[in-house]
């Protein structure tokens, strides 16, 4: 993994394929009846349609992100070892970056389709709760000082934290309506992504935004783990 | 090598060393009255609040079914997250380092998760039975009432045992506790506050066979992460 977060091709597909869909999901019209490329232009969405290319592939990095930090608590508790702990402690803590940011580009979509920034949605209150989950994590990290324990205590709560967040996401929607596409007679996500222009801009910006968020999190990594030697060092 | 026989035994020896350690707890806790008692107190002097801050707003004779069933699952949770964590904070030092000869982890935690479950259940129990005592009897069928209250109160402490044997390894107090434990109750209080209003109706719902099974799965996951999980955090 270290070296591989070391290497420069991945980030400058990242980057390449952000800019290719941020600069596209904003030149590219709506659709208007003539031909050419066009996002579709769907009432009530209008506009904010372009949106699609930030707060959901904002979540896939935020989802990718923890899974990352799981399996690396996974792993400390396998066989423990200091880098393993500062690695999920990394991706956990831009994880909940990438999450706020989702949280943020959601509310302005939402205010501009359902006229609020805040609704009783069940995916929003997952999403709440998982921010609430992970910044809990970092409270647990913070209380305590010894290194060993620390990093014991904080990969047991990671594992069993992502075990029941995993659990409360995949059944909560399925107890109530959702005002996201595809639950309560909401037309399904697939529907509108089904349309090719926007199919071309929404794989790109996924990829693109979690190879920003790998990025991020690598380099806040190193940044952790230099500190780390530079404590020891001082010691 | 594994036989049936030799699995057979391996359990009966667990089962019978989880007894007599449940037993210990028991009379520990029962010996140690303080404990049990501040607790007592801790909901009495709670519900004693509730009613009379109601009782003062003029708002207790027509209280609706759905406050009367948040206030109720707050205090149980707020009783339960006390319950268990006192049960980890007053292990000292020294008290940890015998049984941690004496047993091995799962013994351990499975006889804290029973006797806690037990303790939340006694105590959820007696809230419910002044709650119903001085804010009346909501419910209309009974037995959805005491399988939801036996359900959600065994679900929170089985969560809230590895969220405070956690939290009291970390030298912390019963809000860090808190912290960690309440976001990740949420979805079973909100499955269980649903289930609960069941019983303030005169017939239970198409749902609720559903709703009861994704309760119970919320009582199983933390059991079976917390049998898996513990034993890494045992040794300090």
């Amino acid at each position: 993994m270290a070296s591989f977060l070391k290497q420069y091709w991945w980030k400058i597909i990242g980057i390449s394929f952000l800019l290719f869909a941020i600069v596209g999901g904003l030149w590219v019209p709506l659709y208007h009846g003539a031909e050419g490329l066009s996002f579709p232009n769907l009432p009530i969405l209008n506009e904010s349609i372009r949106n699609l290319l930030y707060h959901v592939p904002m979540w896939f990095a935020m989802v990718f992100l923890l899974l990352l930090s799981f399996i690396y608590s996974l792993s400390y508790l396998g066989k423990p070892d200091r880098y393993k702990d500062t690695y999920a402690a990394g991706f956990a803590q831009i994880g909940v970056l990438f999450g706020t940011l989702g949280i943020f580009t959601g509310m302005i979509w939402a205010k501009s389709t359902w006229g609020a920034f805040w609704t009783n949605d069940p995916k929003l209150n997952g999403a709440a709760i998982g921010m609430l989950i992970y910044i809990a994590y970092l409270i647990l990290r913070s209380s305590i000082d010894d290194e060993i324990k620390r990093g014991k205590l904080a990969a047991s709560y990671n594992i069993f934290a992502f075990v029941m967040y995993i659990a409360f996401i995949f059944v909560i929607p399925r107890l109530t309506d959702s005002l996201h596409p595809g639950n309560g007679g909401n037309p399904a996500f697939s529907s509108y992504d089904l349309d090719n222009a926007l199919r071309i801009f929404f794989y790109p910006a996924t990829l693109g935004w979690i190879a920003i968020s790998l990025w991020i999190s690598s380099i806040w990594i190193r940044y952790n783990s230099l500190e780390q030697q530079l404590d020891d060092h001082d010691e | 090598m594994i036989t049936k026989q030799n699995v057979y035994l391996c359990v009966m020896k667990f089962a019978k060393q989880v007894l007599d350690f449940v037993r210990l707890e028991l009379k520990l806790e029962f010996r140690l009255k303080y404990a049990i008692a501040g607790l007592l107190m801790y909901v009495l002097s709670t519900v004693y609040l509730v009613y009379f801050s109601l009782e003062y707003q003029g708002v207790r004779e027509d209280l609706l079914p759905t406050i009367w069933s948040i206030l109720f699952w707050l205090i149980v949770l707020f009783t339960t997250v006390n319950a268990t964590f006192q049960s980890f904070s007053k292990l000292t030092q020294g008290k940890m380092l015998f049984y941690y000869t004496l047993l091995s982890p799962q013994v351990f935690i499975t006889s804290k998760l029973i006797v806690n479950a037990m303790i939340s259940l006694f105590l959820s129990l007696l809230t419910g039975l002044i709650f119903i005592f001085i804010l009346g009897n909501p419910s209309q069928q009974a037995w959805v009432f005491l399988l939801s209250l036996c359900i959600g109160t065994v679900g929170y402490s089985l969560l809230f045992t590895y969220i405070s044997a956690i939290a009291s390894k970390s030298g912390g107090n019963t809000s860090l506790a808190v912290v960690l434990g309440f976001p990740l109750a949420l979805p079973l209080l909100s499955i269980i506050v649903k289930l609960f209003s069941e019983s303030f109706k005169p017939e239970i719902s198409v749902n609720f066979d559903n709703n009861l099974w994704i309760a119970l799965g919320f009582n199983f996951i933390p059991l079976l992460l917390a049998l898996i999980l513990f034993p890494y955090i045992w040794r300090d």
